[in-house]
Parts: C-alpha cells; sequence; structure tokens
C-alpha cells in the first residue's frame, strides 16, 4: 500500500504533537475555580462564606493561574460555594438571582456553562455537595420557632426531587466535605438552648450514626471547608486562640488526635484549602498588609506558599476547587424505613466515661431524656449500666445520666435524634470516642426498648425480660 | 438478481431475529431474574454457565490450580526458601540469590506448615486433609518418611534439640509429639479447640500453642480461646491460658529474650448488636502478648477509623526490637515496635492494660509502620542473618521481600503460579479482604474462616436488638443448598450477598455485579471441604455409627409404631447433602425469635463442630434432643436410651461432603428417599439490588 510521504509525515508530525501536549505537565491539572467576592464589600473572609456578598461570583482560570479569570455566574447577584461533580463535568453552587432573593442551589455544565436551579426552598439554601447515587446534600436555613435560626441539612436527587431532611437538632449545621468512606462531614454548632462550640461531625448521608469527627482545642476556631486526600490526608483551615487562620492536617484514621498546624510561622491568612497535583495544595491566602485574599499554591512538604496563581486589588478569592474528575465516595446503604415512627437507641454503660467506669458512689442509676422544651421522662439503667430506649423518630433529644438523689451525674448532652427504623449505640456517656465496646450482652436488650415519651405512670417501667435460650 | 434476493435474505434474518428478540429477551431476563433471585442482574450467561460449573470440563476449562503459598521456611544459611503451595499440594524450593523455583515436591492434600531442621538437612511438611506429616530429606529432596498424626496437622515446631516434633492437630484438638530418631508418635496432648499454631520459647522450655475457636462456654456469655502450655522437658501440658474475649489466635512467636510471647488474636463482637459499625462494634484486631508473671496484654492494631482485619502471622526480630504481623485481609504488615510495647506494659496499671485491649487510639504508640504487600498476606519468616522478612502473598503466588532495617519492600519472588486471575480466583480475593466492609473492619474470610464458620452466635440487630441472634452457618456446600439465611429468605447467593447484605453487615457499598459475579463464583466452585478423617476415614462406617445410622433412617419407633414420614430424619435431611432445602418448624423456637419457620440445614459439616441450631443455643448435638427437642417435634426421640442418641450422633458426625462418599444413599436407602423431595426453593421475591 503506498501512502503520500507527505501523509505519513504530516501525520508522525500530528501524533508527535499530541503526544508532546499530552505530557505537558500543565496539562494535567483542570482549571481551578473560586469564589470571588469584592473588597469592597463588608464580609471579612474571616467568616464562613456561606451566603456571600452581593457581586460575589464564581470565576474559573486555567492550570497554575494561566490566562484571565472567567466569570461563570454572570447572570447572579451572588454565587458561592462551589462543589465538583465526580465526573468534573460539573459544579454544584449556591446562588441567588435577585437582590432580596434566597439563596438557591444550581447546578452549571462546565462545558457550555448553562445553569439550572436545582432547589426552590422556601428557606435559603447553602454549602451543596454532590452525594453517590445522583443526589446532593445541602444546609437550609430553617424557621425560627423560637429556637433560634438553624440549619438543617437535606438530601435531594438531582432532579430535584425526593427532598429529605436528614439533620434534626437546633444546630447551624453546614457541610465541610463528602468523605471517602461515603459520609457527610458537618461542621455543627448547637444554637439552643444556647450557643455551643462548633464541632466537626460525621453523619451518614441517611442522616443516621452521627458521631464527633474532630474538635479543635480551646479558643480556636475551625474553618468550614475540610478536603481529603486520596492518601488519608484532611486539610483545613482554623483560627487559632491568637487570631491568626492557619492551615491544618489532620489523619482520617485518627482525626481526633492527629492535628498538625502548619502554617503557624508563616505570616498571612490561609482561608481555605483544596488538593491539588504531586502534594500541593491550592490555598486562598491573604499576606501581612495586603487587602485581598488570594489564590496560591502551597507545598506541604516545604510548609511554602509557592507561588500566586491569581490575585486582584478589588477582589477576595476564597473556596478554590479543581475542575477534574475524581474518585466517588462510597454510596452506602440506607436501612432506614421512612414509614417507621421510631428509632432504637442502646447504650452499654452509662458509667463508662473517659476512659474509665465511674467508682460506685457517683454512679448514674437513671437517664433522663429530654425534649425542647420538657422532659421525656426518666429511665432506670439496668445494673451494668445499660439502658434501651424507643424513641420517635426526627425527634431532637438530650440525655443526662442521673444519679439515686436524682442529681446530674453527667450532661446534658448533645442534641441527638434517630432517624426512622435507625439503630444506634454508644459504649458509655461521654466516653473517650476511640474506645470500642465490651463484647458482652447488655442487659437492656434482653427485653424490649423503653418506650419514649415515657408513661409517667408505669414510671419506665421495663418490660418481661426475654428468658435467653429458653424455647417458646 | 442475485444481489436482490440477498438484500431479501438480509431483511428477512433482520426481521426474524428482530421477532425473535423480544421473546428471547423476555426469557432470558427471567431466567436470570429466577436463577440470581434479583431483578438487575445484568443478562450475562457467562456469569452462572461458565463460571458457576462446579465440576466437569467446563470447570476445567474457566479454573485453574493455583499454588497459594501459606507457610514458609528458610534453610540455615539461607540460601533457599521452602514454601508451602496450599492448593497446589506442592512443597516449593525456592533460591533466594536467583529468587527462582528450583524444584516443586509433590506432598499431601492440603499442606499446612513446613519446619527445616537445624542442619538444613531435613524438612518436616504437615498434610491437613491427610493426617500425616511427610519427612523430606532436603540433599535428595525426596520424601523418606510419613508419620501419621491426629487429625488435621497444621502448626509444627522442633524441640531445641531437634529430637522431638511437635504436631498441631488442628481438627482433633491434639498435640502430636514425634520422636523424630524412632520416627514414632510419642505422646499425644490436648489442646484447645481448633488448635493451628505453635512457637518454642528461646529456652526451650515451653512451646505455645494457639487456638482459632473459642472454648465451650455458657450461652451468650463472654468468651474465651485457650492459649496451651507445654513443658517441652516433661511433654505435659503445663498450663491452659484463656485469652478473654478473642479468637482466631493463628500465631505466636518469642522474642529472643523469652521476656515476651505475642500471639495474633481478633476480638469479635459478637454479643453486642453490630448497629454501630463506625465504632468498632463488629470486630476489633490486635495481638496479645504473654509475659513470664502469667499476665496477658491485649493491644490493638487498629485505629479510630481504620481496622487491620485478619491478623494472621507473627515473627519477631533477631534483636527482639520489631515483631511484624501479617494482616491478611488489609494486604499489610504491621511493624511493632516492642520497646515501645515494653514501655506501654512498664508504665500502665492493670486497669489502664484492660482497657487498652478495646482502645482503637493507642496503636500510633507502637505500630511504627505499615508496609504494603500482594495479595492475602499470611506465613512469614526471617532470614537468618536478620535482615530479611519473606512474606507469602497467597493469592498472588508470589513471596514479597521486606527489609528488615529500611522496612521498605525490595523484591518479589514470583511462585511461577497461573498468569490468568480466574472469576473464582478474583472472587477469593474479595471474600478474603476487608475492602468490601466499612473501614475495612472484617472479610468474609472473619466469620468464615477457611470458607467454614467461626463458632460464634452473633446478633445482628435485624429488626430488635436483643432478638433472632444467629449462629454463623458454614459455607461448605453452599452451591447445593440454597436457600441461605436460617431464615431461608435468600434464595440464590447473588442476593444473599446483595443489597441487604450490605445494609446490615458491611454496612458500606454493595458490591457491583463485577465483583458479585466473581465472589459467587468462587462461593459456589472454589471452596473445597475437608474430608471428615476424624468420624469417617475411609467411607466404611463404625459399628456405632451403623447403628446410629439405622436409626436415622427408621420408620418405626422400637415400640412398633410407624413413625409419620414428616417426623422421620431422612425426610427433611435426605442425602446426600442432608436437607430437603425447606423452611420447617420443629419446636426449636425460643423466646428471644419471631415466630419464623427455618431453613433446614445439611448436616455435612456437622462434624467440624459447635454449637448447633439457629441460635446456636445447643452446646452438643446431644443437647439438639436432651435439652431443646424432648418433645418430639425434632424427630422422634423419646423412645431412644442414651446409647441410641449417642449412636446417631457419632453418625451424624460421620457425615461428609457427597465428594467424598464412596457410597450411594440413594441407592441404599432407594425404597424410602424415592417419596421424598429435595425442593428447588422457588423465587417468591424479588428486590431491587442497586
Amino acid at each position: 500500500m503506498n501512502i503520500p510521504r507527505t501523509y505519513l509525515i504530516s501525520g508522525i508530525l500530528i501524533l508527535a504533537g499530541l503526544f508532546l501536549v499530552s505530557c505537558h505537565p500543565q496539562s494535567k491539572e483542570a482549571v481551578i475555580i473560586a469564589t470571588r467576592v469584592p473588597v469592597t464589600a463588608s464580609v471579612s473572609p474571616d467568616a464562613d462564606l456561606i451566603a456571600a456578598p452581593d457581586g460575589s461570583a464564581l470565576v474559573s482560570v486555567g492550570p497554575d493561574g494561566q490566562g484571565k479569570p472567567e466569570v461563570l455566574t454572570s447572570g447572579f447577584i451572588a454565587a458561592c460555594s462551589p462543589h465538583v461533580s465526580y465526573d468534573g463535568r460539573h459544579i454544584l453552587f449556591s446562588g441567588k438571582k435577585e437582590k432580596e432573593g434566597l439563596w438557591q442551589i444550581w447546578e452549571m455544565d462546565l462545558r457550555n456553562k448553562n445553569t439550572r436551579q436545582i432547589t426552590h426552598c422556601k428557606g435559603s439554601c447553602h454549602t451543596p455537595y454532590y452525594l453517590p447515587g445522583g443526589r446532593l446534600v445541602f444546609s437550609r436555613e430553617m424557621p425560627d420557632t423560637g429556637t433560634g435560626s438553624f440549619l438543617a441539612l437535606f438530601t435531594l436527587t438531582l432532579d430535584g426531587k425526593n427532598l429529605r431532611q436528614i439533620t434534626y437538632h437546633p444546630n447551624r449545621d453546614l457541610i465541610a466535605t463528602i468523605l471517602r468512606d461515603g459520609r457527610i462531614l458537618m461542621l455543627s454548632r448547637r444554637v439552643f438552648p444556647d450557643t455551643g462550640k462548633a464541632k466537626m461531625l460525621a453523619l451518614r448521608p441517611n442522616g443516621t450514626k452521627m458521631e464527633l469527627f474532630y474538635e479543635g482545642g480551646a479558643g480556636t476556631t475551625t474553618g468550614l471547608r475540610m478536603a481529603e486526600t486520596p492518601e488519608g490526608a484532611i486539610w483545613f483551615t482554623e483560627r487559632s486562640p491568637a487570631g491568626k487562620w492557619n492551615l491544618a492536617r489532620i489523619v482520617y484514621n485518627r482525626p481526633l488526635h492527629s492535628e498538625k498546624i502548619c502554617t503557624e510561622k508563616i505570616p498571612g491568612a490561609f482561608y481555605s484549602v483544596a488538593p491539588y497535583d504531586s502534594g500541593q495544595l491550592v490555598i486562598s491566602f491573604k499576606k501581612p498588609g495586603d487587602a485581598c485574599a488570594t489564590l496560591a499554591l502551597f507545598s506541604p512538604k516545604d510548609k511554602k506558599v509557592q507561588k500566586t496563581l491569581l490575585s486582584d486589588k478589588e477582589y477576595h478569592y476564597l473556596d478554590p476547587v479543581i475542575a477534574r474528575s475524581y474518585e466517588r465516595p462510597r454510596n452506602l446503604p440506607d436501612e432506614l424505613m421512612c414509614s417507621y415512627p421510631t428509632g432504637l437507641l442502646m447504650s452499654q454503660n452509662v458509667n463508662l466515661t473517659g476512659d474509665s467506669v465511674l467508682p460506685d458512689n457517683m454512679k448514674a442509676v437513671s437517664v433522663e431524656i429530654l425534649g425542647m422544651d420538657k422532659s421525656f421522662g426518666i429511665v432506670p439503667v439496668e445494673k451494668d449500666g445499660s439502658f434501651f430506649l424507643k424513641i420517635p423518630a426526627n425527634l431532637p433529644f438530650r440525655l443526662q445520666t442521673l444519679d439515686n438523689n436524682g442529681n446530674i451525674v453527667l450532661g446534658p448532652s448533645e442534641w441527638q435524634w434517630l432517624r426512622p427504623f435507625e439503630r444506634r449505640g454508644c459504649v458509655g456517656c461521654h466516653e473517650d470516642p476511640e474506645l470500642s465496646p465490651e463484647n458482652i450482652v447488655p442487659r437492656a436488650i434482653n427485653t424490649w426498648p423503653v418506650v419514649v415519651p415515657v408513661d409517667t405512670s408505669r414510671k419506665g417501667v421495663r418490660a418481661k425480660t426475654f428468658n435467653v435460650g429458653n424455647m417458646k | 438478481m442475485m444481489k436482490k434476493k440477498k438484500i431479501i435474505w438480509v431483511v428477512v434474518v433482520l426481521v426474524v431475529a428482530g421477532l425473535l428478540f423480544i421473546p428471547f429477551h423476555r426469557f432470558a431476563r427471567e431466567h436470570v431474574n429466577y436463577m440470581t433471585a434479583t431483578t438487575d442482574h445484568p443478562l450475562k450467561c457467562t456469569s452462572c454457565h461458565l463460571h458457576m460449573a462446579d465440576r466437569g470440563p467446563v470447570y476445567d476449562l474457566v479454573n485453574k490450580t493455583y499454588i497459594s503459598p501459606y507457610n514458609l521456611a528458610v534453610s540455615p544459611d539461607g540460601s533457599r526458601l521452602y514454601v508451602v503451595g496450599q492448593e497446589a499440594n506442592v512443597l516449593l524450593v525456592v533460591d533466594v540469590a536467583d529468587g527462582k523455583v528450583i524444584d516443586k515436591i509433590p506432598v499431601g492434600k492440603r499442606p499446612h506448615t513446613v519446619v527445616v531442621t537445624q542442619d538444613g538437612k531435613n524438612a518436616y511438611v504437615s498434610n491437613q486433609w491427610d493426617d500425616n506429616v511427610y519427612h523430606i530429606d532436603l540433599t535428595t529432596l525426596r520424601i523418606t518418611d510419613t508419620l501419621p498424626t491426629g487429625n488435621g496437622p497444621a502448626g509444627m515446631v522442633l524441640s531445641k534439640d531437634g529430637k522431638y516434633l511437635y504436631v498441631v492437630d488442628s481438627y482433633s484438638n491434639e498435640v502430636s509429639i514425634f520422636d523424630l530418631i524412632t520416627g514414632q508418635e510419642k505422646r499425644r496432648l490436648l489442646a484447645g479447640v481448633n488448635p493451628t499454631g505453635a512457637a518454642i520459647s528461646p529456652s526451650g522450655k515451653w512451646i505455645y500453642v494457639t487456638s482459632r475457636r473459642v472454648l465451650p462456654r455458657p450461652y451468650r456469655q463472654p468468651l474465651s480461646t485457650e492459649v496451651t502450655v507445654i513443658d517441652a522437658v516433661h511433654q505435659r501440658v503445663k498450663e491452659r491460658k484463656k485469652i478473654r474475649d478473642a479468637y482466631l489466635m493463628e500465631n505466636a512467636a518469642f522474642t529472643p529474650q523469652g521476656d515476651l510471647a505475642l500471639i495474633t488474636l481478633t476480638r469479635p463482637k459478637n454479643l453486642i448488636p453490630s448497629i454501630q459499625v463506625e465504632e468498632g462494634f463488629m470486630m476489633t484486631h490486635g495481638f496479645g502478648v504473654l509475659l513470664p508473671d502469667g499476665r496477658i496484654i491485649q493491644l490493638l492494631t487498629d485505629e479510630p477509623n481504620a481496622y487491620y482485619s485478619n491478623p494472621f502471622d507473627v515473627v519477631i526480630s533477631r534483636d527482639g526490637k520489631k515483631a511484624f504481623i501479617s494482616s491478611a485481609a488489609v494486604d499489610m504488615i504491621q511493624v511493632i515496635d516492642l520497646d515501645s510495647v515494653r514501655a506501654l506494659i512498664a508504665r500502665s496499671t492493670p486497669e489502664e492494660l484492660q482497657l487498652y485491649a478495646n482502645h482503637r487510639g493507642i496503636s500510633n504508640r507502637y505500630v511504627i509502620r505499615r508496609i504494603p504487600v500482594g495479595s492475602d498476606p499470611q506465613g512469614m519468616i526471617i532470614s537468618p542473618d536478620g535482615k530479611y522478612l519473606y512474606v507469602t502473598e497467597k493469592l498472588d503466588d508470589k513471596v514479597a521481600i521486606i527489609n528488615v532495617n529500611t522496612l521498605l519492600k525490595e523484591g518479589q519472588i514470583d511462585l511461577g503460579g497461573p498468569r490468568k486471575i480466574t472469576m473464582a480466583r478474583k472472587g477469593r480475593r474479595i471474600f478474603n479482604h476487608a475492602g468490601g466492609t466499612f473501614q475495612n473492619q472484617y472479610s468474609c474470610y472473619t466469620c468464615h474462616p477457611d470458607a467454614n464458620e467461626d463458632g460464634l452466635i452473633y446478633n445482628m440487630a435485624g429488626v430488635g436488638m436483643g432478638r433472632n441472634v444467629t449462629n454463623t452457618m458454614s459455607l461448605y456446600n453452599i452451591g447445593k443448598t440454597r436457600p441461605y439465611k436460617w431464615n431461608g429468605h435468600n434464595q440464590s447467593v447473588y442476593k444473599q450477598d446483595g443489597y441487604r447484605f450490605s445494609t446490615y453487615l458491611t454496612r458500606t457499598e454493595p458490591f457491583n455485579y463485577d465483583d458479585l459475579d466473581a465472589l459467587v463464583a468462587y462461593i459456589i466452585t472454589g471452596i473445597h471441604n475437608p474430608p471428615n478423617l476424624r468420624y469417617n476415614p475411609d467411607g466404611e462406617l463404625t459399628a456405632a455409627q451403623k447403628r446410629g445410622e439405622k436409626i436415622f433412617f427408621r420408620t418405626h419407633t422400637k415400640d412398633g409404631r410407624e413413625i409419620p414420614l414428616k417426623d422421620r430424619c431422612y425426610t427433611c435431611h435426605p442425602p446426600p447433602y442432608f436437607t430437603n432445602r425447606q423452611l420447617e418448624d420443629v419446636g426449636t423456637l425460643a423466646e428471644t425469635d419471631d415466630s419464623i419457620p427455618f431453613d433446614t440445614p445439611d448436616l455435612a459439616d456437622l462434624f467440624l463442630g459447635a454449637p448447633y441450631m439457629h441460635d446456636g443455643r445447643a452446646a452438643t448435638l446431644e443437647e439438639i434432643w436432651t435439652k431443646y427437642g424432648s418433645e418430639d417435634r425434632h424427630g422422634i426421640v423419646s423412645d431412644m436410651t442414651k446409647d441410641e442418641l449417642n449412636d446417631m450422633v457419632e453418625f451424624l458426625k460421620s457425615i461428609r461432603d457427597p465428594r467424598y462418599y464412596t457410597r450411594d444413599y440413594s441407592e441404599e436407602y432407594k425404597p424410602l428417599l424415592e417419596h421424598i423431595k429435595i425442593y428447588d426453593p422457588p423465587i417468591v421475591e424479588h428486590k431491587k439490588q442497586h
């Protein structure tokens, strides 16, 4: 077969060109998307950016900050909180089309920049994140029913249907990230009856199995966004008691006791972070004396801000994300039965607190279940300290343990809730979260659970115990 | 004209194909739904018709015999490795310098362990499914003697002077002591339940034998597993150490100083409702430290959000400063800094040490490195110069080489297994790996070691929390005995291991169908059952077993009354698998059970051990009738004497996998069995899996 020489050479040159282009280091990186906030706005980047001021917009810039930033949300009064889909082709963001309008969740196709509105809620919606299985989770402002304004998490399918509330406590819940294990990590702060410290809580996408994931030290403030790397590091920002915003890192395997502050000695403020290439991070960073937060590259290895990617005297650049495909988190199964009216809660030993069991003279003998405005009753605990409760689903409650005289031993706890058909267990009461349970049958589960609210006429008396091992 | 004809033919063929497609597709969909008990399995004929053939030419075509290196030994000069190929039934001789296999010595069935004498001239290989040990002359590489052992010889250790060989009989729960000069078994000692590993102290005075299954205990009470301490001087059992709340203690090792002995262990949480897997409510993993003063300390190697499942082997560096644990289900070697362990023990109170057994946060004090290796790391050995650690990568057919000083994997020795990874092999990797569970907390293998069952009763908290506890079922013969679960709700392995499995058991994303196809292929075709040499070595029943067999197949009571067909043993338990695969209520419901009938279990694995019944209430086979079935609802037994019941129990223990049978019950009891129907359970329920 005769192939004309010119065609052959042209073909080889084209292939070589394609090869060279594909090998160019910068081409490995996808574009960086960030929230651009006018510096004139009366908003400090110190605060969590969930409702950016008017004039805020999402912008994209080429790899390594190449090219002029392109405004992606020109039709919006304000936009912020981008999150990239697993295939890297879409982003979710919260946006506002009208000056006095509500924040709603939008999705943008990054190929053509078309946007579509996903939520049409009566309260403003913030911090959207993709979930596996064609769903998303976001935070929504809830009506004030006397508890103060709070934010609850909701899930939704991407077609805007199947709206489900998943958190039910009077807290201000904002999503920090979706962990690779499939759980949602949320920054949650109690707002009723008093204001608590913000903590990072992990929970399943159906709102079950909530547990403490991370809590900063005294006087610190944890930044909203967290970013998990495939290597198991979780990056975030944290303000020190002295007021300096730093980059911090915890390890997924042991988040409660692995925090490392990485930028204490670097002057300037670190506001947000996203994993980039070769172990580098894209950060939102403000140098001392500067008016604006810029986007820059940070090397965790050298602990240095290496290069400014994007800066502008008129804008802060915050909350960077990288528009590229990445590994989808696990799609966790859902055991809930939405029509089920209750959930079950078992504690193995309320007298196990911290790392030890309380001495006999301090032991609790009962547990009180507290609602928002009343007590749901007092239930005696078993001799081994265990209790087993059936609690109406989606009802916020707190627990406190009581001694023989009715005095509080421990508590009240943070707000809890159970989802329909959820079965929750805990090892102790304010116990070391790294403890696993003893392998013994809790006495409380040898009978039916005590129903909450407790029938006061029965004073939480338990049902007849099963005779374990007995024939029917 | 011809062209026109061709076009017409093509059109006709397309139309016919089009017309056939819809009914064929419908048929295929219904067929696949029926066979898998799901509605969304892809229409892949090969899933069942190729990869689930468990014998015959199709099986031979798609499957391979892998080596599956298990345990290994090294020659005194370090030049050779001797690797047990558990699946290929070989002992591989590996030249370490070249990294090549230089000889393959065929050994017995399911070889377990190899030990080499101090002079490097002799090796002993335990053949677990042949009940013997081969003596191999390493100068000629020939088998020179066969030592008959107890049942299921597994771990072995040589006495310090090299005169005695201690063989752990894993199925008969014994230790056989061989005099190597005479080649005769000198003594047999009683060990724990399902003992496997053995280690000798540096002084040569003590031998520790680890066990896998828990000791008999009151129903639903805390469990413990035995480490048998043998006085090697007097060849007697000195002590039976009960390791509380732990099981699957596969192996042991002493430090050269003799100040510590380490055992691998898993700490199950079977007595607690498995509702909060996030906090280790299912399994934790670690090691035990046995101190000369008698204290037993248990420490976890897990972390709060990461588990290192199925610790198998433990070896200790020559300087006694590092221990290496192969965590089989996460493909890692964990390196333990023993000085840190010593310091932790020295400065902690007894209460603190007790707490650490359940603490996932302290492993960072002594686990100094986690080294990724190949699939399913098992046996390990350190080179005589102490520089290298060799690790069998069982499901890769390789041996990893790790530098003991740098703690880096420096190489791999390819043992020459098949290059092709079959579906069943892929499935076995999934079965053994913990990646299918939340935070790697356990693998299928953890509760089904050797594809059997772990002897524990679990509280899966399906609806309530203290109810419906379940005895783990063996996976032997699973392809022939559907439906599954004690309530028989799952009509196929696809459904059994599908969405609900992930909801209540693995607590993470369900297996995708590619992985599920592989898992099913392994479960159906790749699980091979031990031969029950203990109770039925050659197919000939003992006198007691024969008497028991007659009782099992009896049609009349002793006083001549005819036993109704529904109450005869063989009606519900007909051979060859001794199940009619139907749901029955035989009066065994407990107060803690919801009112449901139970799937009739097959009886081919009874010989492997207690407990029995759906909730594991019966500690012995006898108890099924003496304690829990005295009302003649579970067969007619009230007219039997104790001896007759004992005879029947002896017969039940003799039942083995039909593949090992030399007799055909269907011929022998044809008149009785021709009226007995073994059901193909109907697929009554379809549930969308994903």
